[in-house]
Parts: C-alpha cells; sequence; structure tokens
C-alpha cells in the first residue's frame, strides 16, 4: 500500500485518483480536528471541504521531505483559525501572549492525574466537550492532535508552526485548565 | 498521561455526516473545472497576444536584417574562400546579427506555442472531467 507521502507525490504530477485516496484516509482525521477547532458540525464539514481544495491547490508546494499529515492538519489549522476570526472578529490575544511562556516547559511539572470521581461520572464526555470549549482553539488542536492523532510534540510543533517547548507548556497547561474544571463541575454537583 | 488518553477517548469528535466524502469531491471537481477554464482562457490570451505580436515582430526583423546588412555577410559564410577570412567574418556576422528583432520573433514564437500547449492540456482536463463529472 503507498504512504501517504508516495499518493502526495503522485497526485503533485496531476494523478486524480492519489488525491482521491487521501481524501478518503484523511476525511475522518481532518473533520475530526476541524470540529476541535470550530465546535460545531456544519461549520467543520465546510472546513474540511475547504481544507481539501486549499491542499489539492497547494500540492506543488508539498515538500515530499515532510510528513503529509504534518503539511494537511497545518492547512487544516488555518482554514479553522479563518473561519474562527469571521465568526470571532476579535482576536484569542490574551491567550496568545502566553506563547512567549514556551521556554519555561521543561521546568513545569507534569500535570497532575484527574481525581477518580472525575473519570468515573457518566456525563465525562459532555463535561469534557464543555471544557474543552473554554481552551484557545490551539490547545484544543493540541490536545487532538496529541491524543487523537497520536502526534508527537515535534509534529504538532510543525503543524501549528510554534516552538516546541510552547506546545508542551501549553499542553500542560490546557491539561491544567480541564483538570481544574472538570474537578469543580464535578464538586460542583 | 494514560489516564487523560482514557479522558479524551470518551470524547471523540463527531463522525462526519454520510455525505462529506460526496460534498470533498464535488468541491475538488469545480476547483479543477475553474483550474482548466482559467488555463484555457489565460492561454488564449497569450495565444492572441503571441500572434498580434509575430507579425510585426517579423517585419520588424525582416527591416533589420536588411539594414545591418546580416544577410550579405551570410552570403559570404558559402562563398569558397570563407576558410580565410572566417574570424573577421564571424565577428561581422555577430555584430550585424538583428538580436532584438530576433529575440521578439523568438518571444512571439515561444509564447504561441506554450499558449497552444496549455490550452490543449486544459482542453483534455475539462473533457476529462467532463466525463469523470
Amino acid at each position: 500500500m503507498p504512504t501517504d507521502e508516495e499518493l502526495a507525490i503522485a497526485a503533485k504530477a496531476l494523478n486524480d485518483d492519489a488525491f482521491a485516496e487521501l481524501v478518503r484516509r484523511y476525511l475522518r482525521r481532518v473533520h475530526g480536528f476541524s470540529y476541535r477547532y470550530l465546535l460545531d458540525r456544519a461549520e467543520a464539514e465546510e472546513a474540511t471541504q475547504e481544507t481539501f481544495v486549499k491542499a489539492w491547490r497547494a500540492l506543488h508546494r508539498f515538500d515530499q521531505k515532510r510528513s503529509f499529515a504534518t503539511w494537511l492538519f497545518a492547512i487544516a489549522r488555518n482554514t479553522a483559525l479563518d473561519r474562527l476570526k469571521k465568526k470571532h472578529p476579535i482576536p484569542f490575544a490574551a491567550l496568545q501572549s502566553a506563547d512567549g511562556e514556551g521556554d519555561m516547559a521543561e521546568t513545569l511539572a507534569d500535570p497532575e492525574p484527574l481525581p477518580p470521581e472525575a473519570l468515573d461520572a457518566a456525563n465525562l464526555a459532555s463535561r469534557l466537550e464543555a471544557a474543552l470549549a473554554g481552551l484557545h482553539p490551539d490547545d484544543r488542536a493540541i490536545i487532538a492532535l496529541h491524543y487523537d492523532e497520536h502526534q508527537t510534540f515535534e509534529e504538532i510543533a510543525e503543524t501549528l508552526g510554534k516552538p516546541m517547548n510552547t506546545v508542551k507548556s501549553r499542553h500542560r497547561r490546557a491539561l491544567g485548565f480541564l483538570r481544574d474544571n472538570l474537578t469543580l463541575h464535578q464538586n460542583g454537583g | 498521561m494514560e489516564q487523560y488518553e482514557r479522558v479524551f477517548a470518551a470524547a471523540r469528535p463527531p463522525e462526519p455526516s454520510g455525505g462529506l466524502e460526496a460534498a470533498v469531491f464535488a468541491r475538488l471537481q469545480a476547483a479543477r473545472q475553474a483550474r482548466a477554464r482559467r488555463q484555457f482562457f489565460g492561454g488564449a490570451g497569450i495565444l492572441a497576444a503571441s500572434v498580434g505580436a509575430l507579425v510585426p515582430a517579423v517585419q520588424f526583423l525582416l527591416s533589420e536584417v536588411a539594414q545591418s546588412g546580416f544577410a550579405e555577410y551570410l552570403n559570404l559564410a558559402f562563398s569558397p574562400n570563407v576558410l580565410i577570412y572566417w574570424q573577421s567574418l564571424s565577428l561581422a556576422l555577430l555584430e550585424s546579427l538583428p538580436a532584438l528583432s530576433g529575440a521578439a520573433v523568438l518571444a512571439s514564437i515561444f509564447g504561441l506555442l506554450y499558449s497552444i500547449r496549455n490550452m490543449i492540456i486544459s482542453s483534455r482536463a475539462a473533457h476529462l472531467n467532463m466525463r469523470l463529472g
């Protein structure tokens, strides 16, 4: 079976079947990733369509030394961010300024484990969805890429175009935020 | 971290609707057709410009050849004594070469060929898309 990168090279040489195969391979994943950003199913579907069209148009720029997944998720991220900006014209300035704290990543402690009662609750999924909504979209993307896509921090850093330490520190902060939120909701009822 | 993986597994994003794949392919098809159209009309524009530029470029070339004496020098290249004065003749040929008009004619010809090639490719793509679509 050809790798994603081999298919991308074939698609670059105007092989439409190769690109169709890539669409089939990544449809669910790009949709899930876009959903993590947009938190809206219809918007995520629109963003998914747009992502694949943009990827097809930009195929000539695809560097075969890079991972196709990283390249495609970077396009998906930009597409989702554009849609978010259209919906919410105010930038996420306060949260974006946190990028500068990336160098502290190595000194931050690992996030504490979740209390068992927070895990056992029946409505965990919906509470987690609500908690995720409170995160910056890029932090949600870090969570999605790390836990849904099993990408390394290095790959995530490449996808998001941010230093790896920034990604690590944002990941830890996001987990802390989610932990606090889930525990709080658990205690609150 | 495993604990968090279990937590996130509980909140997987929703599955895409059944029609999403078809919608993506439809958008790609539309983008392909738009590109083929752009290439075709772009090619047609270059073709028209090349044909329009070729006639004055050839006229310019002919007048430059006549004025520079290039044709006469070229005739001398076929004379039997060419081996005696080939160095000065080469220099004279180079000096009298109508470079500007020659470049204009070549550019028009290349433009013409490039636009024909592009139009053939885009027509084929459009035809293929129509058959597939």
